[in-house]
């Protein structure tokens, strides 16, 4: 067997043995010597360039930074409209935008805030003042430098117009915003919000060019023609209805993005995108069905990430209605619906239960020892039966109040998973002796029928039950969520919009207990008040929750790595994009050509001194 | 300045353009040598005229002539009151069909529910107060007969709208994804009418044939199969098991064209090629759907023209089967396809939403699908008034063409 550790040493003594051997004959003199010695030269030199050649990219993936390069192409679901961070109205067109605007703070897999164009921030001790301090050296793509004016255009122009839609409700507690130096900048709030409203709601804004936009109305303005942003990828083109070509930015400031050029591919079905990632026409797609997540388990090149969304669907009861409005009547619907079995069948195995207190079941405001309403028939009937909900003319229904309990189930027809529920649940209830129909109909016409469009209008309210979703309003990461879900003196947790007709003592007592988490600045305090919002909530279900969404992305493995990857955070997440490199320096071209224009350029040195002392000599 | 000089400066730039292309012509479709005798022999002029069957070609005659020309078919045409009847009656009633249409398309897209701000209204970051602010932006306040109004004004000023959601104006959005829609579907249209109407002839003429049986076999079980899945099965075999499989060939699976192929880097050869090499799938697809189609209609239109006494008679002259199809049976039962041929051209702007969807092809149709799932009204309206447009027109030349052929019709 060959020991390398020696080859090495005998190749040199073979050489330099060879080379004494030939001069000590006298050779060098002679025309056919100095041939053999050119000979034994040539050999050495190719040896060394096939040596450099087969090991270029070895000696490359050692010991240094991801290589730079690479063409990343990733899925878009659909086209976007608009490409202002004023006015995007579509997750993709955020995702899009996400690419190459920057904001001051932006939170990471670990949902932890990260500064990003600001260095650090500062609050004062009743968080009514904040200072944030930028970064040095950061600029536009177009070259320009970025500066705290551009920081205070963005905010003004929020602050100036309510109409604009990605305003965040903090601005109507904004008092002044102010430019201490090209690098600091201060907004005194009229309250002292929570640093999560703040650096959530606030600070992760993403930051506009005021050289370019100072011209512009916002609210009309598309920005799709050349969006100048100061993030990791740089513009190059939009085919509507195709594609978004990006580039790296190489002058960006935090370490990162290594991927030459990102590709957004619109990919509007599942099953085109899984045939295109199996052939290397895309390298991440997510939500594929468990058929073809089969499939890909069986591809080498491919693995899955799997992890859970900021998303929880339940079944909506409208309040205004007997018997939605009794307690006892929601607490039996839920302990009568096998929610693992929904999981297992409409949700292919994805996704948890979702706690009776719609809050997700992890983080630190999460509190575990609520009831959990477990799968139960003969306790949900015992129930039903104790509020005198009765099956009295033994026909398989239950009635009351003289006449045969019947919902009306709305459902999104969009979504075969919340169809697929909503019949599961309809299929429970028959085990309890209520009739439900499932009734597809477009999400529009949902939202519009459950109070979603506000105001007043002849449908609103118009239903019994819905099975919707719902944000958790970052119930894993601030402790203001209760308020934004449950508040009825706040937009979302008003009487409109999702609990439509929730009242009594708990509603108010609820609504009091997250009025005084608002403001309340003993984090121990907060998280006792929260506790007290979760019993109250998992005992009234004003809600009836179902799961929280779980989801499944896939990946290639044979060309790109370093994918950040979080339990509740998808994988093309924002730091992925700066994370994501080449596994090998691409193929051909570059290492080839440079390893064979050094050894050509040995060859040629050498022949150049060997000559030269020939001559000499 | 008398008649002439304004025909001589109105038409010397058109004069000018025809001499380019008559140049252009030369060059590429006569060796110089060969052209130079035939210039000799003064015939070459005389073959482009009669090759291209349009007078404008022929550019040593002044184009006065060809005024000239257009003048007098304009009056023959006016002087034959029954064909001028005819036309001007046609185009009076595609005019009030088109302003109906238009009356039509306005309504519906406003009592349809849903709308823009609902897009808003649905975020639940968004802020609920907003909504009015956007309708009242957007005049969605006013009452209906006022949007009507605003409406016609800017449609007579070609004003097609502005697109609540992309915030552009309607028409330089359907001019962006309308070449795509035209490329895929166009071609898909004229080669599926051409092969459609000549395989439909034949299988018609041989009524019963193991072909015509084939022939409607395939008809009905391609017809049974949805388009989504035939464009999915397309891919699963030609996209990715070809490439798995190291077949010789495979096309791309999703989009129009290879994002990094561009004319600056790649000049116009390649990304034509890349273009094509994106097209095959969908188009494919497409024509194997139209060319059946097409076909079929052509087919029963055939057998039923088969079956007149003018097809005994011509069989009886002893005339052979090619010339009873071709002069007698395919001329008559061409008249029905020329109508569809009309109305089905307003349809090509409209896109294909099923296979651009499958294959991610940009083009209207998707386009047009999304501002329906948004309630982009002046999107929608913009687009069905062309559509609508241009199936009257197709329609209207349709009907003119009949009149021109059957004398029946515009005697009628």
């Amino acid at each position: 067997m060959l020991n390398i550790n020696y080859f090495p040493e005998n190749l040199i003594y073979t050489y330099t043995n060879s080379l004494t051997s030939a001069l000590a004959k006298g050779q060098r003199y002679e025309k056919k010597g100095m041939i053999n010695l050119n000979k034994k030269f040539l050999k050495l030199s190719l040896f060394f360039m096939a040596f450099l050649m087969s090991s270029a990219p070895f000696f490359a993936a050692v010991g240094q930074q991801p290589f730079v390069g690479g063409r990343l192409v990733v899925p878009l679901s659909a086209d976007i409209h608009v490409l202002t961070p004023f006015e995007y109205g579509t997750t993709y067109e955020g995702y899009v935008l996400g690419h190459m605007y920057d904001s001051l703070v932006q939170y990471d897999v670990d949902n932890q805030p990260q500064p990003v164009l600001c260095e650090s921030w500062w609050y004062n001790s009743t968080y009514e003042k904040w200072i944030f301090t930028l970064r040095e050296n950061t600029f536009w793509h177009d070259g320009e430098v970025l500066d705290t004016a551009d920081v205070y255009f963005t905010w003004t122009t929020f602050l100036d117009d309510p109409t604009i839609s990605r305003r965040s409700w903090l601005y109507n507690y904004v008092d002044e915003i102010t430019v201490l130096n090209a690098t600091a900048i201060q907004v005194e709030f009229t309250y002292g919000p929570k640093p999560q409203d703040v650096l959530i709601e606030f600070a992760d804004a993403w930051i506009v060019p005021e050289h370019l936009w100072n011209d512009k109305d916002v609210t009309t303005y598309a920005n799709i023609e050349n969006p100048i942003g100061s993030g990791p990828f740089v513009f190059e083109e939009w085919s509507p209805g195709q594609y978004f070509r990006l580039s790296r930015n190489a002058n960006y400031y935090l370490d990162g993005p290594w991927v030459e050029e990102k590709i957004l591919q619109i990919v509007p079905t599942i099953e085109a995108g899984f045939y295109a990632l199996s052939v290397g026409e895309l390298e991440t797609l997510t939500d594929v069905p468990p058929e073809l997540e089969l499939v890909a388990q069986n591809d080498p090149n491919i693995d899955s990430h799997e992890y859970l969304d900021d998303y929880i669907m339940y079944l909506g009861v409208n309040h205004r209605r007997w018997p939605n409005n009794v307690t006892a009547f929601r607490q039996a619907i839920l302990q009568g619906i096998d929610r693992d079995a929904i999981i297992e069948i409409a949700g292919f195995g994805r996704g948890l239960e979702a706690p009776a207190s719609m809050s997700l079941p992890w983080g630190p405001y999460y509190d575990d020892t609520i009831p959990d309403y477990a799968y139960d028939v003969l306790a949900a009937n015992a129930t039903l039966d104790s509020i005198g909900i009765t099956d009295s003319d033994a026909d398989g229904y239950r009635e009351g109040n003289g006449t045969e309990l019947t919902f009306r189930l709305l459902v999104s027809g969009e979504y075969q998973q919340s169809v697929d529920t909503a019949t599961i649940i309809a299929s429970y209830m028959r085990k309890l002796g209520i009739e439900v129909i499932v009734e597809p109909l477009l999400w529009a016409n949902v939202w519009k029928r459950i109070g979603g469009l506000g105001g007043t209008y002849a449908e609103k309210y118009d239903y019994d039950w819905c099975f919707a979703g719902w944000v958790s309003f970052w119930s894993d990461m601030h402790p203001n969520w209760a308020a934004w879900m449950f508040n009825e003196d706040l937009k979302w947790g008003s009487d409109n919009y999702n609990i439509p007709g929730w009242e009594g003592a708990y509603r108010t007592q609820v609504t009091d207990l997250t009025n005084e988490i608002m403001t309340e600045t003993d984090e121990g305090v907060v998280l006792t008040k929260l506790d007290q919002v979760q019993h109250i909530i998992a005992q009234e279900l004003p809600y009836i929750p179902v799961r929280v969404m779980g989801r499944i992305a896939l990946y290639r493995n044979d060309s790109f790595t370093g994918w950040v990857k979080g339990p509740t955070t998808g994988l093309d997440n924002w730091e992925s994009w700066l994370a994501v490199h080449l596994v090998e320096p691409e193929e051909g071209d570059g290492f080839q050509v440079m390893t064979a224009v050094i050894a050509v350029g040995f060859l040629l040195v050498g022949s150049f001194l060997l000559k030269r002392r020939r001559r000499l000599k | 300045m008398s008649v002439m000089d304004f025909f001589q400066r109105v038409y010397s730039p058109i004069s000018g353009f025809f001499e380019e292309i008559y140049d252009f012509l030369s060059e590429i479709l006569q060796k110089e040598t060969i052209y130079k005798e035939i210039q000799k022999e003064d015939v070459f002029s005389q073959r482009i005229s009669k090759r291209f069957l349009i007078i404008g070609f022929y550019p040593r005659i002044s184009p006065l002539w060809y005024i000239l020309l257009i003048i007098i078919s304009l009056v023959n045409f006016w002087r034959n009151k029954r064909l001028r009847n005819y036309v001007l009656k046609k185009l009076f009633f595609a005019v009030i069909a088109y302003f109906i249409a238009i009356i039509v398309v306005f309504i519906i897209y406003h009592v349809l529910p849903g709308n823009p701000a609902d897009l808003f209204a649905m975020d639940p970051r968004a802020d609920p107060a907003l909504r009015d602010a956007l309708l009242q932006r957007w005049g969605l306040d006013q009452p209906l007969i006022n949007q009507f109004f605003i409406f016609l004004r800017n449609l007579f000023q070609g004003d097609l709208g502005y697109s609540f959601l992309h915030k552009r104006p309607v028409s330089e959005l359907i001019g962006e994804r309308l070449p795509w829609t035209l490329l895929l579907l166009g071609s898909s249209f004229v080669i599926s009418g051409v092969v459609g109407i000549l395989l439909g002839s034949v299988v018609a003429w041989r009524r019963g044939s193991k072909l015509d049986t084939t022939f409607v076999l395939t008809y009905n079980v391609y017809n049974a199969i949805p388009l989504f899945f035939t464009g999915m099965i397309f891919i699963a075999v030609f996209g990715y098991q070809a490439r798995i499989n190291n077949w010789p060939f495979y096309f791309p699976i999703l989009g129009g064209k290879t994002p990094w192929i561009n004319i600056e880097t790649s000049g116009f050869f390649l990304v034509l090629l890349d273009v094509l090499w994106h097209l095959v799938l969908p188009l494919t697809v497409l024509v194997i759907y139209g060319v059946l189609s097409w076909s079929w209609f052509m087919r029963g239109n055939l057998i039923n023209v088969k079956t007149e006494d003018y097809i005994q008679t011509a069989k009886a002259k002893g005339l052979s089967d090619t010339q009873v199809l071709f002069r007698h049976g395919f001329k008559n039962a061409l008249l029905p396809v020329i109508t569809n041929i009309g109305m089905s051209i307003g349809g090509l702007i409209g896109g294909s939403v099923l296979v651009e969807t499958v294959f991610g092809y940009p083009g209207t149709g998707s386009m047009l699908y999304e501002a329906i799932l948004y309630g982009d009204y002046p999107l929608l309206q913009g687009s069905f008034i062309i559509i609508a447009g241009i199936t009257l027109l197709g329609l209207l030349l349709a009907e003119i063409a009949y009149g021109f052929i059957d004398p029946r019709i515009r005697s009628d």
